[in-house]
């Protein structure tokens, strides 16, 4: 088959399903989280594992999807996970499927208006269409599924095809319970335009079944006795049970007619139909089909139901769309009539694809310029950051693959997709009272939830660097000296069982001056910054700064690409009492624009040859660095972080001690020093030796973290005992069975 | 392969009724798996946390009875004492952990442990102690095969 012969439409749904996996595992690699893909990940390894479609999401207990969503269709999809088991791997079945949604439509289009530029138009506006790239973009959820089934499944009850007609609806039903009302009505559909009505009246039928099946015997045998239904509390307000919901929101009209025209409402019913022109509403016939879903989303107590910033709508988009087309069909055949009696001679074809263009040029204004954008590369609200990957991150996976599947996690958000395949794994925002075996927290994780590392005694701190803290629960951990362990202790393990070890350097030690970071504050041409460094003892060995690159144009650099702009950010230490006086440059570094990220990078400064000393004044200056080649030329921009001390570090109590942020608004001649009282810029200062050479380090500051069996870690530690000079303990993770 | 049309609907409804048959009888995994009994006696059975102290002394009294007469050998069972927050099978701070060999009808093993002040303070939810055998399972988590389980009362 020759290239050339191959449709338009299937190197489409082709190029999305590579676009939508490059972006998402740009995404994933970045530890960007998505919506919910962590629990269902979970989910699947526990299945792997034998405990079908069991997962915890921030629960105490494992309980079974069933007991919420009634999804069949994800066991049938499993396979694909059991033959490649890697985290994307479901992500990359969802993106292919969800890309298969086009073909239908594209079909349909071409059907009904009989002209391939006008199913090209109506393909390039859906793929353009915000509220169908928030079904599949923000997170993973089966019912995001529904988009491509109904589409396959209307198309091929357009074609009589039944069977098919049938799988897909069947397939539809699978995903969950409440795609029970459009494949129901789709049913309905089919019996009153006679086409393919023994299937349709079969479907509706199933249907009804389905939602019996679900509520009398899914549902009650997967919920704890004397619980309500989990679904029910998307509409909790209503009431616990089905009759109670009904019967309320029945009983006042009123109430129910002021929440469907709230503002919040309006706004929803705006993003479905207005980059549609509300044209569908000329089609009611097919559009009565999608239509009851969005109202029980608007009437939802759980609002994240009405919101297109999610999946839930994913169901009606289809016949928002089947609709529009019939809607241009029909304008069209009016025109036909209209023009035989006008002198205006104008092809039907070319009036449809007038509208088309209108539909197409303002969906691609609403993503281009809008926050619903987001997920377009080429809109200006697309996050660079959330797609970045730095240094950072190569630590994270360095820690996050090597702790063994054994050991439950609790982490930020961000993390969760690269912990999920575990049986235990919480969020660190739900931490407290849980006592998962090992603890990772990121002071700078995207999902943003800057944490107070805890003072808590159960855990312990077994590593830290770059801002990652590393805690073990403190029954799970014990401290050998490398040689024992090599020599007799690894005999006390389980020989068949895997166990974390860490190894740091001797002796090795960080100081925060702030671990919540609280303001972001600027560094560029007018803008400088100076600190005095809080030196605990002589020669410490690096100095770290979070700092992050900003963007000149909006949220989106991408699309500014090549376009002239000058500035390196300058990081100094000085030395003397009097950084705008008195003081000599101890050290000076550039720090390119291109090599940093939209996300926090640590710029890390070796001490080691600069002997500072305790009892002198060390300040560290932040400028930047330009050398301007024309006036066109924009100037970069740089941030950096200030919060509150450090309070897990007594300080010094010392009245003279200088520990205001200079910030200078005109590049260094005057500065302030009352911007910020009682904060400090954000900076970490390590102490000990940093260990350079190949020794199996493959974390930043010299530690090194592997996992294996007792037999392994002695194998690996035993390479160790030639480097004693730099690394004598190591921490063990894992209970030992003591034989009695 | 073509089905011929007069089998399309039988097939259907054959298909349907194995579906919801299987979700009907579909269970997920119980976390226990063996018969075995374990008792468990807590000694105290209240602990009066006092604010000074910074550990508190619990005798257990652990007994597990085999009333299967199966040899559960050391090398491959285990039992693991520990204390949980709320729920039963969450993850739980392991207390102690140890092999033996359970052969006869029953055995019994006494404990005392000295909890730390820190682990029992600061919770408003109730504190469960277990007493749990585990299989092990390879390098995957071991698996549970019988359990005992007292609510730990603390006053203060």
């Amino acid at each position: 088959m020759k290239i050339t012969n191959v449709r338009f439409i299937y190197i489409f749904a082709f190029f999305y399903f590579i676009y939508f996996s490059t972006l998402t595992y740009l995404k994933w690699q970045a530890h960007s989280p998505s919506l919910d893909y962590h629990a269902y990940l979970q989910m699947y390894w526990n299945t792997a594992n034998g405990d079908i479609l069991m997962y915890n999401r921030a629960s105490e207990t494992q309980y079974s999807l069933f007991s919420a969503h009634f999804s069949p269709f994800l066991l049938m999809i499993f396979p694909a996970y059991l033959i490649f088991s890697h985290p994307l791997t479901l992500y990359f079945v969802f993106g292919f499927v969800i890309s298969l949604s086009f073909i239908p439509l594209y079909f349909f289009a071409l059907d009904k208006l009989k002209s391939r530029l006008s199913a090209v138009l109506i393909v390039l506006s859906f793929y353009l269409y915000f509220p169908f790239s928030w079904t599949h973009r923000h997170g993973f959820a089966e019912e995001a599924f529904a988009t491509p089934f109904l589409l396959f499944a209307f198309y091929f009850l357009h074609k009589n095809r039944p069977w098919l007609y049938a799988l897909f609806s069947f397939l539809t039903l699978s995903l969950r319970i409440n795609m029970v009302i459009p494949v129901f009505l789709m049913g309905i559909y089919s019996i009153i335009k006679n086409k393919s009505r023994k299937q349709g009246i079969f479907i509706c039928s199933l249907s009804m079944f389905w939602l019996f099946y679900t509520l009398n015997v899914i549902y009650p045998k997967h919920t704890v006795e004397n619980n309500s239904f989990y679904v029910y509390g998307f509409f909790g307000d209503y009431g616990k049970n089905l009759r109670e919901i009904i019967t309320n929101i029945l009983s006042d009209p009123s109430k129910i007619l002021q929440t469907l025209t709230s503002e919040s409402r309006l706004k929803y019913v705006n993003g479905l139909f207005g980059s549609v022109l509300f044209l569908s509403f000329l089609s009611p016939d097919i559009l009565f089909i999608g239509v009851p879903i969005l109202l029980l989303n608007m009437l939802a107590s759980y609002t994240r139901l009405g919101s297109l910033w999610t999946y839930y709508h994913a169901s009606s988009l289809p016949f928002i769309w089947l609709a529009l087309i019939v809607t241009l069909q029909r304008l069209g055949t009016l025109w036909e009539r209209l023009s035989q009696k006008l002198t205006i001679k104008l092809n039907k074809t070319f009036v449809i694809n007038i509208l088309l263009v209108v539909i197409f040029v303002k969906n691609y204004n609403i993503i281009k310029h809008s926050d619903n954008g987001i997920h377009y590369p080429f809109s200006e609200t697309f996050n660079m950051r959330t797609y970045e990957r730095n240094k950072r991150d190569d630590t994270a996976d360095a820690i996050l693959t090597t702790i063994p599947k054994t050991n439950s996690i609790a982490t930020q958000h961000s993390y969760l997709e690269h912990t999920a395949e575990r049986k235990w794994q919480f969020p660190t925002s739900n931490f407290s009272g849980y006592y998962p075996d090992i603890v990772l927290f990121d002071s700078w994780a995207s999902s943003a939830e800057f944490k107070i590392v805890p003072d808590n005694k159960l855990y312990s701190k077994i590593w830290e660097d770059s801002f990652f803290f590393l805690y073990s629960r403190n029954d799970l951990l014990k401290i050998y000296n490398i040689k024992d362990f090599v020599y007799s202790t690894y005999k006390n393990y389980n020989e068949r069982f895997e166990y974390l070890a860490l190894v740091n350097p001797k002796e090795s030690s960080v100081f925060y001056s702030s671990l919540e970071p609280q303001i972001s504050i600027d560094v560029n041409d007018r803008y400088h910054l100076v600190q005095k460094l809080e030196i605990q003892k002589d020669n410490p060995s690096a100095l770290e700064i979070p700092v992050e690159k900003e963007n000149l144009y909006g949220a989106n650099d991408l699309l500014h690409i090549g376009k002239e702009r000058s500035g390196n950010l300058k990081a100094e230490i000085l030395e003397g009492t009097d950084f705008k006086a008195n003081y000599r440059v101890l050290f000076s570094g550039i720090y390119k624009f291109e090599d940093l990220t939209h996300k926090t990078n640590l710029i890390r400064i070796n001490l080691n040859d600069l002997n500072i000393e305790k009892s002198k004044t060390y300040w560290l200056m932040l400028s930047l660095d330009i050398n301007r080649k024309n006036a066109r030329e924009l100037i970069n921009s740089y941030k950096t972080f200030i919060g509150i001390p450090d309070r897990t570090v007594k300080s010094i109590k010392d009245e003279t001690a200088d520990t205001n942020v200079y910030y200078s608004f005109d590049s260094g001649k005057k500065w302030s020093s009352d911007a910020y009282p009682d904060k400090k810029l954000v900076y970490a200062i390590y102490y000990g030796n940093l260990v350079t050479e190949e020794k199996g380090v493959n974390l930043e500051n010299g530690s090194i973290i592997i996992s294996g069996t007792p037999w392994n870690l002695k194998n690996q530690l035993g390479n160790l005992l030639n480097y004693e000079s730099d690394y004598n303990s190591v921490v063990i993770i894992g209970p030992v069975t003591e034989i009695l | 392969m073509k089905i011929n049309k007069q089998y399309q609907w039988p097939l259907i409804f054959l298909f349907l009724l194995l579906f919801f048959i299987f979700f009907a009888l579909f269970e997920e995994n119980k976390p226990i798996e063996n018969k075995v009994r374990l008792d468990l006696e807590l000694n105290p059975g209240i602990i009066k946390i006092d604010e000074k102290k910074k550990e508190h002394e619990i005798a257990i009294k652990l007994k597990a009875v085999n009333p299967t007469q199966s040899v559960f050998t050391p090398d491959v069972y285990f039992f693991r004492v520990e204390l949980n927050r709320s729920y039963p099978d969450s993850p739980g701070y392991i207390i102690k952990e140890f092999s033996t060999k359970l052969g006869a009808a029953s055995d019994e093993f006494e404990e005392n442990f000295l909890w730390e002040e820190n682990i029992l303070n600061n919770e408003e939810f109730k504190f469960r102690i277990h007493f749990n055998m585990y299989r092990r399972n390879g390098n995957k988590e071991p698996t549970l095969i019988a359990s005992s389980t007292k609510i730990l009362r603390l006053e203060k």
